[in-house]
């Protein structure tokens, strides 16, 4: 499969030209389009955020934070170097592992250890048939996770949810640098496999 | 599978997830530069698959706030923070504060320059306008003056040479008349000027009788100075007997009613 149909294939079924084309809007200061963009993405992005952060307030703040820099930045996009799903949550990602390593985070999540759940019961009961599609999506993949040594996905998960690098990684599990790169390959080679076979 | 691509491989599953650090970051992006289709094909399905780890997130709602709250900040966003590519490694945003003040400052230091060059050009046009208005006066005194060398020129001159009375023993001066173009040159020296609601007043006296020629105004008394003439009444000097100068009101009067103060006859003919 080359990296051309990797970027364009196997993407959530919005459309990539639509969203483009959404994008492009928002670079002429179309709020209307960037509502429709919320819609899509806000749950998926607020999800991500949520996992990496665990506190409501925070990821409602870096939620707000994400959409305004599409609004200031979507003229800077570059379709050639991905689309706009993997833009956003690059994106949101980053935002989520900045907060969490800033000292004012780190300074709040001593203060407190417990993770704030109230979001759980905020979950609204979303019929439409996106939400669906989305759930549906997210059970596969985690199903696939699952389906792979508990070690290695807690390595994967480190390194994606948190942003450690192999050396902290290393560090954190009190392992060898050498069992990080291991579980990482291994766990992604099969995680690959799973994933192509679910989706 | 031989090490080199086995250890690519490794390496590019760590770099998928944003988990590759020190000198392997480097060694791994030459080596990605370097590598082949396969390899490359391989990374990008590991990339790939990292794309979808979002979705194992679970899924939650925002509250519908936030989008009421983000559609009112639209407008007053903040400043555009750095930009994010597709693979961009997390690290910390940087600060804008120090750009806002080079930005300010230079601002500040742009509307000096302007204002410095607007100072500078208004100079320039006060001192154009100056040149200029010197380029006319000179204009008109050469012009002036050529009339005078007319009258000098002429094939036949007459003159009369005055000499101060009473008033002004010490000034003196001449009417030189070219009588083919009735026009003449009146030169004073060593006259003070007039006081400010008088003129001085030249008097051709034909037949004992004062006809008009012309009013002047002295403005610097140290200078000699030249008047033109023209349409001297009367220049058949037998019938002229004098010439001469008197004060009169602003303005001059038909018949000469102030005190003399220079007086002479022809004397060349």
């Amino acid at each position: 499969m080359s990296q051309q149909q990797v970027k364009e294939s196997r993407i959530p079924a919005t459309g990539a030209e639509e969203e483009k084309a959404l994008l492009e809007k928002i670079a002429h200061q179309d709020d209307q389009a960037l509502s429709l963009l919320y819609d899509r993405y806000a749950r998926l992005l607020y999800s991500i955020v949520f996992s990496i952060v665990k506190k409501k307030e925070e990821a409602e703040d870096i939620l707000q934070d994400v959409f305004l820099q599409v609004w200031t930045k979507a003229l800077s996009f570059d379709s050639s170097k991905g689309n706009v799903y993997a833009w956003l949550v690059t994106m949101t990602r980053n935002k989520a592992i900045d907060r969490v390593r800033s000292k004012q985070f780190q300074t709040m999540k001593n203060a407190s250890q417990e993770t704030d759940t109230s979001t759980l019961s905020d979950s609204e009961q979303n019929t439409a048939l996106d939400a669906v599609m989305l759930m549906e999506r997210s059970s596969k993949i985690k199903d696939a996770l699952n389906a792979i040594p508990q070690e290695q996905k807690e390595t994967i998960q480190l390194a994606y949810y948190t942003g450690l690098t192999q050396t902290e990684i290393s560090q954190k599990l009190n392992v060898p640098l050498g069992t990080v790169k291991t579980r990482v390959r291994q766990g992604m080679q099969k995680l690959r496999g799973l994933l192509k076979d679910k989706l | 599978m031989d090490m080199e691509k086995e250890k690519f491989l490794e390496l590019a599953s760590l770099r998928a997830l944003d988990a590759l650090d020190g000198e392997e970051l480097g060694q791994f992006e030459k080596a990605l530069a370097l590598a082949d289709e396969s390899l490359k094909r391989e990374y990008a399905e590991l990339r790939w698959t990292v794309f979808h780890l979002p979705a194992a997130a679970e899924p939650l709602q925002p509250s519908s706030s936030i989008k009421s709250a983000l559609m009112a900040k639209l407008r007053t966003a903040a400043e555009p923070d750095i930009q994010t590519s597709a693979f961009h490694k997390p690290q910390r945003t940087p600060g804008w504060r120090p750009l806002r003040l080079a930005f300010g400052v230079a601002f500040v230091i742009l509307l000096l320059c302007v204002a410095d060059l607007l100072f500078y050009v208004s100079s320039l046009r006060t001192t154009v306008q100056l040149q200029q208005k010197r380029i006319a006066a000179l204009t008109t005194e050469l012009e002036q003056k050529q009339k005078f060398l007319d009258v000098l020129q002429a094939k036949n001159i007459y003159v009369a040479i005055m000499r101060g009375l009473n008033v002004s023993p010490s000034a003196y001066g001449k009417v030189i008349w070219d009588p083919e173009r009735r026009s003449a040159v009146l030169q004073i020296s060593n006259l003070p000027p007039a006081p400010q609601d008088r003129d001085y007043q030249l008097w051709v006296i034909k037949d004992k009788t004062p006809v008009s020629a012309g009013i002047f105004s002295i403005q610097d008394g140290g200078k000699p100075s030249f008047f033109e003439i023209r349409n001297l009444a009367e220049v058949n000097t037998r019938h002229i007997s004098a010439f001469a100068v008197t004060v009169e009101p602003k303005g001059g009067l038909p018949k000469p009613s102030g005190e003399m103060v220079l007086m002479g006859a022809p004397v060349i003919q």
